[in-house]
Parts: structure tokens; C-alpha cells; sequence
């Protein structure tokens, strides 16, 4: 793409805008969260509980359910992310507050037995919290996401993923 | 030099008392622009890579990678000029989102305002920049993925970049000091570094492992405890009060 062609383009302090990179160019779409949603696309979710305690047989069977639904309205299946903090678990803070701080998925227990993790997903319709456990090998095992307390960050973005749906569980 | 510069606050936050994450433009720092958003399909043999993009950049660009189709499990892997997939054999159809910005070059934007300052609002006035390769909308269209600036929406600004590595030495641990007083927004990609003249870094996510984060540092503990090499990383100007 020409810079000679129409729009708008911005050098930073002491660049030209004719060669290098620029600080702004009006031709390039920018990863942005729209701020006027009801629901908020960007928010913090102060207290969470890490779901219930789910019980998973020895099977492959992933059971999942599904903690917060978010309508997005955007008219495609949006990229959107999720930052998960640990404030406590059996009722104990955690010191520093950020103590367990993940994008995407957070593993309550990721062993090679079974995995238990709540986790982003998102449509064309909605953006999901969800919690899911699976034993692939090993015992019958519950979950202990009802023991933690979290704060979730979420962003929804204004940016279409060009995918119908995604799942970090299954990513 | 003089102090000229350019700048644009969200709608509603007076310029003069804005924080930094209520700029929707500021010429000191950067946002995560992207130079290519491209649907491309590759056949993958199976063994190496396979270059599925020529992106033609020069430099290790920060991108994501979405499989629309393919039944394989697959990894994206970008060198300076191309992106390449790397996994099971199959064809694989992707949707690419590639950045202007290296995040494997040492990079730390100022930090002038991390809270809003009181003080009296703005007026609702903002500005909308169309994306011109949008054709068929209008400056009244609500949908932001039109624009390329809108004050009505919030740009991801990048704080910093750079390389960290997890060695035997240090624990598997790969730590990222920001400083910025809250925990931040962050991404991490792997780099592949085999090939010394021609490395390549791997999608930005989240590496899979124990994380803790304060307001000073990122500290990444590996899965199993066996994290092992370099890895990009970008922090995002975040808002406080999400951070918080």
C-alpha cells in the first residue's frame, strides 16, 4: 500500500512520515474494545466463583458448565480476552493479590490425570466463562473450582476472529 | 527538539487530565495496528515447515493465528519475511492477524499517567477516522471494526516489548519486569532459535504454566517445571482500574 494514497498518517517525535515506521497510519485497523456495549466489553469481574464440584468419571467425557454468558452483539465471532486471578482459595487470600495470573484458560489442577480449568470461549453470538473437568487417565475425580474465588479480566474486541467459534479448552 | 506530538483522548476524557490508557492516540507510543489480516490456505506435508504467507515485514512480527479448517494439530511459526505452519500433515486453511511490531526488539513506551486525574469533563465531541479499505460504511455506522480511530473506542497501546529467557540456571522461569505498579496485560510468543541466522517466533499467547503477577514483574513457571528458551513477550498500556 502507497502512502500516497488517501487518509491520515502520523510520524512519531522527529520521524518523517514519508519512510520508517509511523505511529499511526489510517489505512491499518487497530486491536480496540468498544466502549459504548451494555454489556461492558471491557470489565473486571471482581468476585467469581471457580464453579461447582464437578464430578468426572474415567472416561473421555469432558463435563463442562457454564459460569457467565456474555451477549457481544458484534455481527461476527469477536477475539476476546481473559486474565484470571486467584484472590483466594478455601477462604485464604492470596498474597500478592495477582497470584495466579493467566490469558485464556486457568488450570485448577493440569496434571497428566485430569484436567479441571475454567476458560474463555466465544461465538458469533456470545462471549462464555466456562468451567470443565476430564480424566482421560486416571481415577474418578471432583473438582475443587468451588474452593476458589477469582477476578476475572475480560476484553471483548472489536476485531473479528474469522472463525464461527473458539475454546481455549480445546486449543 | 521541540515537544510536538499528536494526541486524542477517548470521548468524554479531557486531554489535559487523561491517563495514558485514555488515549485513544498519543504519537510517543504505539498501538497494536495490524499490517495484515488475511485468510490463507496451505497444504502441509508433514514434516518441516511450510510457508503458508509471505509477509515480506523484515523483521520477527507479533500475530495470531485462528484454524478456520484441518483436522491436524498444528503450530504458526514466523521468520522475517514469512509465516510458516509447522505440525501433522494436512491442508489447513488460517486466518492470520499480523502486527507492526517486533516485540523481540527491547522497547518501553513513557509512562506518564497510569490513573485519570480528576477534573472537569469534557465535552461528548470525538473523532472517527474510516478505515479506507472499508468502502461501504458511513461515519454514523457503530460498528468499530469500520474505523480505524474512534474515540468511542478503546486502542491497545503497547507499553513494552522484548526477549526473556527460562534456563536450568534460573528455574525454568522466565520473568518480565515492567514496573508499572499494577499487573498488566501481557502476551508471550516462543522463539525458535535452531536456525541462529533465521529465527522465528511463535504465535503471542499465553505460555501454559504457573504465573503470578505484581505490580512490579510477570514471573512464568513451565508446566512440569520444564520451560526452557526465549520468548518474546509484549505488555499493553492497561487501563488501571481493570488491571487493579
Amino acid at each position: 500500500m502507497s502512502r500516497r494514497t488517501y487518509g491520515v498518517f502520523i510520524a512519531g517525535p522527529g520521524k518523517s512520515v514519508d519512510s520508517g515506521r509511523l505511529i499511526y497510519r489510517s489505512d491499518r485497523p487497530r486491536l480496540q474494545v468498544d466502549l459504548t456495549r451494555d454489556p461492558a466489553h471491557m470489565q473486571i469481574i471482581e468476585s467469581m466463583i471457580g464453579g461447582t464440584a464437578l464430578v468426572a468419571a474415567t472416561d473421555d467425557t469432558v463435563y463442562t458448565e457454564i459460569l457467565l454468558t456474555i451477549p457481544h452483539g458484534l455481527p461476527y465471532c469477536p477475539e476476546a480476552m481473559a486474565f484470571f486471578f486467584v484472590k483466594s482459595k478455601n477462604g485464604n487470600s492470596i498474597d500478592p493479590p495477582a497470584s495466579a495470573y493467566y490469558g485464556g484458560i486457568f488450570y485448577f489442577s493440569g496434571t497428566g490425570a485430569y484436567t479441571d480449568a475454567i476458560y474463555l470461549v466465544a461465538d458469533e453470538t456470545n462471549v462464555y466463562l466456562k468451567h470443565s473437568i476430564s480424566t482421560p487417565f486416571g481415577s474418578p475425580v471432583t473438582s475443587d473450582a468451588d474452593d476458589h474465588i477469582l477476578r476475572v479480566k475480560l476484553y471483548i474486541y472489536s476485531n473479528d476472529s474469522h472463525v464461527s467459534a473458539y475454546d481455549y479448552y480445546e486449543e | 527538539m521541540a515537544d510536538f506530538g499528536f494526541q486524542i483522548a477517548q470521548e468524554n476524557v479531557d486531554i489535559r487530565r487523561a491517563a495514558d490508557y485514555q488515549k485513544t492516540l498519543d504519537s510517543r507510543w504505539r498501538t497494536l495496528d495490524a499490517v495484515f489480516e488475511v485468510e490463507v490456505e496451505v497444504v502441509h506435508g508433514g514434516s518441516g515447515d511450510t510457508m503458508a504467507f509471505h509477509h515480506k515485514l523484515g523483521f520477527l512480527p507479533a500475530f495470531t493465528a485462528r484454524k478456520i479448517s484441518g483436522s491436524g494439530e498444528v503450530t504458526w511459526w514466523a521468520d522475517r519475511q514469512k509465516v510458516y505452519v509447522r505440525g501433522d500433515a494436512g491442508t489447513y486453511s488460517v486466518f492470520l492477524r499480523i502486527y507492526d511490531v517486533d516485540p523481540t526488539v527491547e522497547y518501553r513506551a513513557p509512562v506518564l499517567h497510569i490513573s485519570a486525574r480528576p477534573g472537569s469533563s469534557a465535552s461528548k465531541i470525538g473523532a472517527k477516522f474510516l478505515n479506507q479499505h472499508r468502502t461501504s460504511q458511513g461515519m454514523r455506522d457503530d460498528e468499530k471494526s469500520h474505523y480505524s480511530l474512534n474515540t468511542q473506542a478503546k486502542a491497545m497501546g503497547i507499553q513494552q516489548t522484548g526477549v526473556v529467557e527460562a534456563t536450568v540456571s534460573n528455574g525454568h522461569e522466565l520473568v518480565i519486569t515492567h514496573d508499572l505498579g499494577y499487573p498488566p496485560t501481557y502476551l508471550t510468543a516462543e522463539m525458535d532459535l535452531t536456525d541462529t541466522s533465521n529465527p522465528k517466533i511463535a504465535v503471542m499467547g499465553n505460555v501454559l504454566g504457573r504465573v503470578t503477577a505484581n505490580s512490579v514483574q510477570v514471573r512464568i513457571v513451565g508446566a512440569l517445571a520444564v520451560l526452557l528458551g526465549s520468548w518474546a513477550y509484549l505488555v499493553l498500556k492497561d487501563p488501571i482500574e481493570v488491571a487493579a
